[in-house]
């Protein structure tokens, strides 16, 4: 039943991807937010934490500031899922203060500031995503980017040895941009 | 016909073609399993080599699926360009639409669906496709699809030609090396069956095989070797036992041929008889009117002997006495002949006879002896009966007249009858036994004829003399009627008038007393023909053939008037026969009278009658006293009689009764005479004879044998002995008489 659901949910999740693609500029924002909020959900399984930090069975924590549409799409295609066996738990953040223990910050919305102070502040082995390249340091380790209208990323290699963690070869291949070969 | 190479080439090739069979079958099985086995490999290869390529692409291409870039994706198939067997590839979303596609430059069998098929895997002829899931996160986020070429036929192709190869090398080098093999193998077998064949062809066991080995092929051709010294021995004993069968079936049909028997052979079981075609041809029936069934000899058996020859049957049957039975059997003419029956049954083991076999034999002819032996055995004891009595009849007489004559005081005239009688019946008596001596030497041919010309007429007178007695006797009437012309014949006239004078005492005695004869005589033509004819008790038509026979008299019963030992017409018969004539009876019937009728062959009529000869003028010698005779006669009596008579008329006489006493006799005497009997007690008649002729005193005396024997044979041993005369008993008186005075005369001459 669990599977059906899964699949169900996966096949939801390439409809909304292949409409994403198909008619980027006619969706808008809400389209994109639906593929950002997909990627953000998988990228974990291409991203290895220190040791230490996602132990077995621990939830996979993922912090979503600025961003409720992502945000509210994130928590339902991580309801009931789970990431390389981790199960998904998304807390919306007010602040980049208040983080906790994070293992994906994602940071939207307008203020660029605040997003590269978000970024920059959160400290330890955190995936930072942001939908523009804020700058800064370390800076954030994958940054959306579009491309003949679809949503792609760059990745920074030089932000993930700070960050301490491991951007798999897949993922760097499909990367638009990968800084720091 | 087998050439002995074609029969080498055969097991040869037979021996090959299990050798290519049991390899061609060992080695293709070894290929088959390799070759499967192989393919099987192959193909789990082909598979694997197969999925893992495609799980690679699935690998490799999960994150372009996952974040939905085409054109990694792309780039990611490109890659499969390296590998040459990879003609198409492809991936699909998880809607199954295509999200991106390679395929190998320049290829057209290219095949990528437009929807993605299931998860799976197929295998053609040349091409075989996959499609593996693509997976993130342990979901299936779409599917890759890989399209090769796989070399799966062609590597079978080659498998099979190079084991094709191996095979016919593997095969051509056994065959190389079975062929040496097998001449040790094949060439005592070919030698075995060359010898068998040799033994088939020339039929003979002499041949035989050469051991090369001590293996079973040796044992073998040591088996056959053996096998044909007993065939070769069981080949001669069968062959002398059919040889020994053949000859003993050529030795049964020669006798059964060459003997007069039939073959029978009853079997009782089935109920049916086997009759040999020798057994229907000796009774003259042809096969379908004689069948083969156990009643058919039977049907023919005279009434008279069945019950005899059913007994013989049913005692053989019964107690196992040979089966032998004497039958008549009816002929197809209708007559009967004799047949021999023999035979003897088979028997199981309870004893019952099931089958019976035996012969039939002709033996009328045996039979017919038998009988006629019986009839003549029969009619020679007659005979003896009545010779006995007929020579006893006429001693009757004599006896009497003796006792009369010794009696003193007897008149002149009963003594001269009395003489008259015993004369009578002494005549008749030296006839009879004349008779007899005369058939004795008929029987062994030893009768002598002197043949010359003789009267008829003087014969019928002679003879009509001789029987005037029993004529007169019986007190018969005769007629006779003599041609006015003697008739001349050559013949012995005195065998002549024997033969006469018995027909007429035949007459006399077959007809009742005061009887009438009739005898005629005269030319018809060149014979003449006697008639004696009587009105006696005649002779019924039956007998008329046999009453010349021997002994034919005293068969049809002795005892009737006359008498007679049927000696009498057997004598005449047989005498004119010896002249060349005949005689035949003739009668109405009995009590009719008989007829016998005499031809004789005559001599030309001019032949004058001899003139009658002179009387002898009986001249007593006279001169100087009585001449002298010795008698010599073991019997007593016969010389005293004989003494007495010459002294009677005037010889002096002696007698002696041995051959010693004879010769001293002789020499005391001195006789010109000497009359010597044959049988004497001490020595023979020949011997004293041959004394005095050895004797210088008595070798001119005249010697004179008196005997009982009077056969030629008797005559010719007397002259030879030293004999001048020959005299047979019991001597005529007058005969000797003249004979003496004939002698003395010559003496004194």
């Amino acid at each position: 039943m669990l599977a059906l659901v899964r699949s169900l949910l996966a096949v939801y999740a390439g409809v909304l991807l292949l409409h994403a693609a198909a008619s980027a500029q006619g969706l808008g924002v809400a389209r994109d937010s639906a593929v950002k909020a997909a990627f953000l959900f998988k990228f974990g399984s291409f991203v290895e934490w220190p040791p230490g930090t996602l132990r077995p069975g621990a939830p996979l924590v993922i912090g979503v500031l600025g961003d409720d549409a992502v945000a509210t799409e994130l928590e339902r295609i991580a309801q009931g899922r789970a990431v390389e066996g981790h199960p998904v738990a998304v807390v919306r953040l007010r602040d980049g203060t208040e983080a906790e223990a994070l293992h994906i910050l994602y940071a939207g919305g307008v203020r660029e500031a605040r997003i590269r102070e978000a970024v920059n502040g959160v400290r330890g082995p955190v995936l930072t995503v942001t939908d523009v390249p804020v700058g800064g340091q370390p800076g954030p380790v994958l940054v959306f980017s579009q491309e003949e209208g679809r949503v792609r990323f760059h990745a920074s290699l030089a932000a993930a040895a700070v960050r301490n963690i491991r951007l798999s070869a897949k993922l760097l291949a499909v990367a638009q941009q990968v800084e720091g070969r | 016909m087998f050439h002995p190479i074609a029969g080498a080439g055969s097991i040869q090739r037979k021996l090959n073609l299990i050798l290519v069979a049991t390899l061609g079958i060992a080695l293709f099985i070894a290929a088959t399993t390799l070759l499967l086995v192989q393919v099987r490999n192959e193909w789990r290869n082909a598979q694997r080599d197969l999925a893992t390529m495609a799980d690679v692409v699935a690998l490799a291409s999960e994150a372009a699926l996952a974040f939905a870039d085409p054109r990694t994706a792309r780039q990611n198939l490109q890659v499969l360009a390296a590998q040459p067997t990879v003609v198409a590839a492809a991936l699909y979303d998880n809607q199954r639409q295509p999200f991106a596609a390679f395929e190998a430059p320049g290829e057209r069998e290219a095949r990528i669906p437009p929807v993605s098929p299931g998860v799976g895997m197929s295998f053609g002829m040349r091409y075989a496709t996959v499609v593996r899931p693509v997976l993130s996160n342990g979901e299936p986020i779409g599917h890759v699809y890989v399209q090769t070429r796989h070399g799966l036929a062609a590597e079978v192709a080659e498998y099979i030609g190079w084991l094709l190869v191996a095979t016919l090398a593997s095969l051509l080098g056994a065959l190389l090396l079975a062929r040496r093999l097998q001449r040790t193998l094949t060439a005592p077998i070919l030698e075995v069956s060359r010898v068998a064949r040799a033994v088939l062809e020339q039929g003979t066991f002499d041949v035989r095989a050469t051991r090369r080995s001590h293996d079973e092929v040796g044992q073998l051709v040591d088996a056959f070797n053996a096998m044909l010294e007993e065939l070769g021995k069981r080949a001669r004993v069968l062959q002398e036992a059919n040889a020994a069968l053949v000859a003993s079936e050529a030795r049964y049909q020669l006798a059964a041929r060459g003997s007069s028997a039939g073959l029978w052979d009853w079997d009782m079981r089935a109920g049916t008889m086997f009759h040999s075609p020798r057994l229907k041809s000796v009774l003259g029936y042809t096969g379908e009117e004689f069948p083969d069934h156990p009643d058919a000899m039977l049907r023919l058996t005279h009434p008279d002997d069945a019950a005899a020859v059913q007994r013989a049957l049913d005692a053989h049957l019964s107690s196992d006495t040979p089966y032998q039975a004497e039958c008549r059997l009816r002929q197809k003419d209708g007559g009967w002949r004799w047949f021999l029956v023999t035979g003897t049954a088979l028997r199981d083991e309870h004893g019952t006879p099931y089958r019976m076999a035996g012969s039939l034999i002709d033996i009328s002819e045996r039979k017919q002896t038998e009988i006629l032996l019986q009839q003549s055995n029969r009619a020679k004891d007659a005979f003896l009966a009545t010779l006995a009595h007929e020579l006893r009849n006429p001693l009757a007489p004599l006896r009497t007249g003796l006792q009369i004559l010794k009696r003193p005081g007897a008149s002149e005239l009963v003594v001269g009858r009395t003489l008259e009688t015993m004369d009578r019946q002494l005549t008749h008596m030296v006839r009879l036994i004349d008779d007899l001596l005369d058939i004795s030497r008929i029987n062994s041919g030893k009768i002598h004829l002197e043949f010359a010309p003789t009267s008829l007429c003087a014969v019928v007178q002679a003879a009509l003399d001789l029987s005037r007695p029993a004529m007169d006797a019986a007190g018969h009437a005769l007629d006779v009627d003599l041609p006015a012309e003697d008739i001349q014949v050559s013949g012995d006239e005195t065998r002549l008038t024997q033969a006469v004078g018995n027909l007429l005492n035949n007459a006399a005695k077959y007809t009742p007393a005061g009887g009438r004869v009739r005898l005629s005589l005269r030319r018809d033509g060149g014979q003449a023909a006697l008639v004696i004819q009587d009105n006696g008790i005649g002779i019924p038509p039956e007998m008329l053939d046999q009453v010349f026979s021997l002994f034919a008299q005293v068969e049809n019963g002795p005892g009737h008037a006359g008498g007679g030992l049927g000696i009498g017409l057997f004598l005449v018969r047989s005498l004119l026969e010896m002249h060349g004539g005949s005689v035949q009876a003739s009668s109405a019937g009995h009590g009719q009278g008989s007829t016998f009728t005499v031809r004789l062959p005559c001599l030309a009529e001019t032949t004058p009658a001899p003139a009658p000869a002179t009387p002898h003028q009986a001249a007593r010698l006279a001169g100087t006293g009585p001449s002298r005779v010795l008698v010599v006669d073991d019997n007593v009596d016969a010389a005293e009689t004989l003494t007495a008579f010459l002294e009677m008329i005037g010889f002096e006489t002696r007698a002696a009764h041995d051959g010693a006493s004879a010769l001293s006799a002789a020499v005391a005497l001195a006789p010109q005479v000497v009359l010597l009997d044959i049988g004497l007690p001490d020595t023979s008649g020949y011997e004293v004879s041959r004394a005095m002729r050895a004797h210088p005193e008595l070798s001119r005396v005249t010697l004179i044998a008196l005997t009982g024997w009077g056969a030629e044979d008797d005559r010719r041993r007397a002259l030879e002995a030293g004999f001048d005369h020959h005299l047979t008993k019991p001597v005529d008186l007058h005969v000797l008489e003249e004979l003496l005075r004939s002698v003395l005369e010559a003496q004194g001459q």
